[in-house]
């Protein structure tokens, strides 16, 4: 992919190409060597031409973030598709083997990409298993309460 | 004989042009404002100036230089006017810099530095 890096030679050995003696580039000739790549990552003609100098910095340094944040969101992506191959996989095996097999569930929600995501998933976790804990005792009690006056009925009965 | 009123050239801090107030023979007075864009540059080099002209032929290039720093913001003034206004100034030298600095960003500001070692004085080592 062709970035603004790709030109720093020609801004350190102006005029030196492959060793030859060729004239100078002209202010000119390096603008219009530049224009095509900030016409591609958005910046108008009219800015290139007429704004402030130093906006194509600003253009630079957006369009490294912007590449920074397609690499995470692509590496997000095959994260996604290597966990639905493996949790799949188990169907692919059982084809060729013996026995039930079951695929593990694919994830339920998408991973927490920020701190406060990770946090908040931990909070909502913590707040199932004590649920989860809470109903578990509850039932085990009642399930204690009806056998003790399951035992009560049958000692009045004798 | 037109008065000056030059105090000094102050900065727009916007485009980082150079704003001179200038009282003509009339005794009107206007503020010009210098700069150079890429588009300024490039008419700048169609006229037939060369930045490296600065340094070789400076008698000659520099009111024309002056008069090239006009063109963005008042494309219709006169060379006669421009010579006028240049040679009213005080700290000319210094004024020439900061316009040859503002002509050489447009061009130093497509590249980034830091990125270019063959720039560094200074190497990487261990020890």
């Amino acid at each position: 992919m062709v970035n603004g890096s790709d030109f720093q030679q020609e801004g350190g050995s102006e005029g030196q190409q492959n060793g030859s003696d060729a004239a100078p580039r002209t202010y000119t000739e390096i603008f219009l060597l530049h224009l095509p790549f900030y016409l591609s990552i958005g910046m108008p003609a009219d800015e290139f031409w007429n704004g402030d100098v130093e906006l194509v910095k600003s253009y630079r340094k957006a369009y490294e973030l912007k590449r920074k944040q397609m690499n995470e969101r692509l590496w997000l992506q095959g994260m996604y598709f290597y966990e639905a191959i493996c949790d799949a996989s188990p169907l692919i095996r059982a084809a060729f083997g013996k026995g039930e097999v079951k695929a593990v569930p694919y994830s339920k929600e998408p991973y927490p990409l920020t701190g406060k995501e990770i946090r908040e998933r931990r909070e909502r976790e913590a707040k199932q298993r004590q649920q989860e804990i809470q109903r578990r005792i509850r039932e085990d009690m009642e399930a204690r309460k009806a056998e003790f006056k399951a035992r009560e009925v049958n000692e009045d009965a004798e | 004989m037109a008065k000056v009123e030059i105090e000094k050239a102050a900065e727009a801090p916007e485009n980082k042009a150079i704003v001179i107030p200038y009282v003509n023979e009339q005794g009107i007075s206007k503020d010009y404002i210098l700069e150079f864009t890429r588009k300024g540059v490039k008419h700048a080099e169609a006229e037939g100036f060369r930045i490296d002209d600065l340094d070789s032929m400076p008698v000659s290039t520099i009111p024309f230089f002056f008069y090239l720093a006009f063109w963005v913001h008042h494309p219709l003034i006169k060379r006669e006017t421009t010579d006028k206004i240049f040679y009213a100034q005080s700290g000319r030298m210094q004024l020439i810099k900061a316009l040859a600095d503002m002509f050489g960003e447009t061009r130093n500001s497509l590249f980034d530095e830091e990125e270019n070692e063959e720039n560094f004085t200074w190497k990487k080592t261990n020890w």
